[in-house]
């Protein structure tokens, strides 16, 4: 399997420790991954919100680009994700598709909409597949008590790009709860599971969007777990690098849990050095349950 | 057509004029409110006109187009909302509420667009499928366009994108030994970022004048 990797403007401009373990961790699942040169943000968040057009073209250039290399495109982020789908959708319009395609001339190149967006997650779950990734786990997290935080736009995010509405029946929101018990760990199932970290008002509204982690956090506690596992960019970033803020803004002092990419656990539990997964980059305090494995 | 529920009036955001269709409010804020919004609005989003007729068009499709019914303010959007957990004013079906009862402008004023993490919740637990995401979404694109309340923060990562393709540039991060690391000393590759900038920029500029497409 081969995919063209969008990395996304979040993981490859801070998020290091996402990229790093995705690029370590995939090929030796079988995945061959060919950068997607040239591309560029998706338009989340600005543009998303100023200019619609301007996205729905972000969109089918970056998708341009991989029908370049004749491949399908592999997200990291949920925002990515959804974005580019719910674009794709708006350029099944053909007049629309034209018009894009005149200016898409401009840096020489072409929409046709033959390829697909594909998000890690569904990468790991549905293509991969959990029988597979228990037979590659050589230590497994066996005793641990780790919590699945998929992200609310991960909750059928493919199913509501296709019409911003209901999700559909073919929907398992409970992917990355399965991925963590491949691991060997047990994952809870909890509530507050479908909350927003509250990351896109971040900028704008930060207490808000304090409170929003906080009560993610807070939950997982309550149910004594070890450490948090997500695959989106924003949510990490919120989860696990706001932590002390959580701390010191809303005086929630016991705050204090360990966040992973769920690429970072597989390759340590696939017997990858952690290092190499840049475990030193999570600002979480990780050492312990890592000592403790 | 009325852009909401049948029968409810529409003000102009800017001098709460009564209009009772899309098209008229489009002419209306077309030509009557000519002034400059900033270079910034005029140079990328190609102004006012482009935006109210875009504007216009996606609120019908979103509230009225799709859907024969309309909020009945039942609550149900509310259960589900992260921010409502942790804003207690914070209710989805208000913002619909507001725009039923042709309050655009107080509604373009107000901050309450800008706590929405349009997290897609509230149209998952909407029984009558309206969707609140979609009309914040609207209405957060015509306040930022008309110039009316935009937080600096967006308009920051749009400059960065029209320079660079990407909304900030790698930074330095720290490690746990305290010290800060690059993205090449990690050894990640360079990022991918458009070939060319100014045929990058130029695109987007482009697609800013065509009028056609919207």
């Amino acid at each position: 399997m081969k995919y063209s990797l969008y990395s996304g403007c979040l993981a490859q401009t801070e998020q290091y420790a996402y990229e790093l373990s995705v690029r370590e961790v995939l090929p030796k699942l079988g995945i061959e991954l060919v950068n997607l040169e040239g591309a560029s943000c998706c338009g989340f968040p600005s543009f998303s919100i100023t200019s619609p057009l301007t996205t729905t073209y972000l969109t089918a250039r970056n998708l341009a680009l991989a029908e370049k290399v004749g491949l399908d495109l592999l997200t990291m982020c949920n925002k990515c994700s959804f974005i580019m789908l719910a674009n794709m959708k708006k350029l099944e319009d053909e007049k629309l598709k034209n018009s894009i395609n005149k200016i898409l001339s401009i840096e020489d190149l072409h929409y046709n909409g033959n390829r697909r967006i594909i998000h890690l997650l569904e990468i790991l779950y549905d293509e991969i597949g959990l029988k597979k990734i228990q037979e590659l786990v050589k230590k497994p997290f066996n005793g641990f008590k780790l919590a699945a935080y998929p992200g609310c736009y991960f909750y059928s995010s493919r199913a509501r790009a296709r019409d911003l509405r209901k999700s559909n029946d073919n929907e398992q929101p409970d992917k990355l709860t399965q991925l963590i018990r491949a691991l060997g760990a047990e994952s809870p199932e909890y509530k507050e599971i479908h909350n927003c970290c509250g990351s896109d008002i971040s900028g704008v509204e930060k207490e808000t969007a304090l409170k929003m982690t906080s009560s993610i956090l807070k939950a997982t506690k309550d149910l004594d777990v070890e450490g948090i596992v997500t695959l989106c960019p924003h949510c990490f970033k919120m989860l696990d690098g706001q932590q002390e803020a959580v701390r010191g803004i809303l005086g929630d002092l016991e705050i204090k849990i360990p966040i992973f990419y769920y690429t970072q656990l597989l390759g340590v539990a696939m017997g990858v050095p952690r290092e190499r997964l840049g475990m030193n980059l999570n600002l979480s305090p990780v050492n312990d349950l890592m000592f403790r494995f | 057509m009325s852009i909401t529920s049948p029968g409810v009036e529409l003000k102009c955001p800017y001098c709460n004029e009564v209009l009772f269709s899309n098209r008229e409010l489009r002419v209306h804020v077309g030509s009557v409110h000519q002034e400059k919004i900033d270079d910034f609005t005029e140079k990328y989003y190609s102004g006012r006109w482009i935006e109210v007729d875009f504007i216009t068009l996606m609120l019908q499709r979103a509230v009225s187009d799709r859907t024969d019914e309309f909020c009945q303010e039942c609550d149900e959007c509310t259960p589900g909302c992260s921010i409502s957990q942790v804003l207690e004013d914070f209710k989805p079906y208000q913002i619909i509420s507001l725009l039923n009862k042709g309050d655009v402008k107080g509604l373009l004023k107000s901050d309450i667009l800008w706590k929405c993490t349009t997290c897609l919740s509230c149209i998952e637990a909407c029984p009558e499928d309206i969707s609140p995401y979609e009309v914040i979404s609207i209405l957060r694109n015509l306040s930022a366009r008309i110039g009316f309340h935009f937080p600096r923060f967006y308009k920051d990562l749009d400059r960065r994108v029209f320079r660079t393709g990407m909304i900030q540039e790698p930074k330095k991060v720290p490690t746990s030994d305290g010290e800060m690391i690059s993205r090449s000393e990690l050894g990640l590759p360079p990022i991918m970022e458009p070939f060319d900038k100014e045929k990058f920029a130029s695109a987007l500029n482009e697609l800013a004048s065509r009028r056609e497409l919207l």
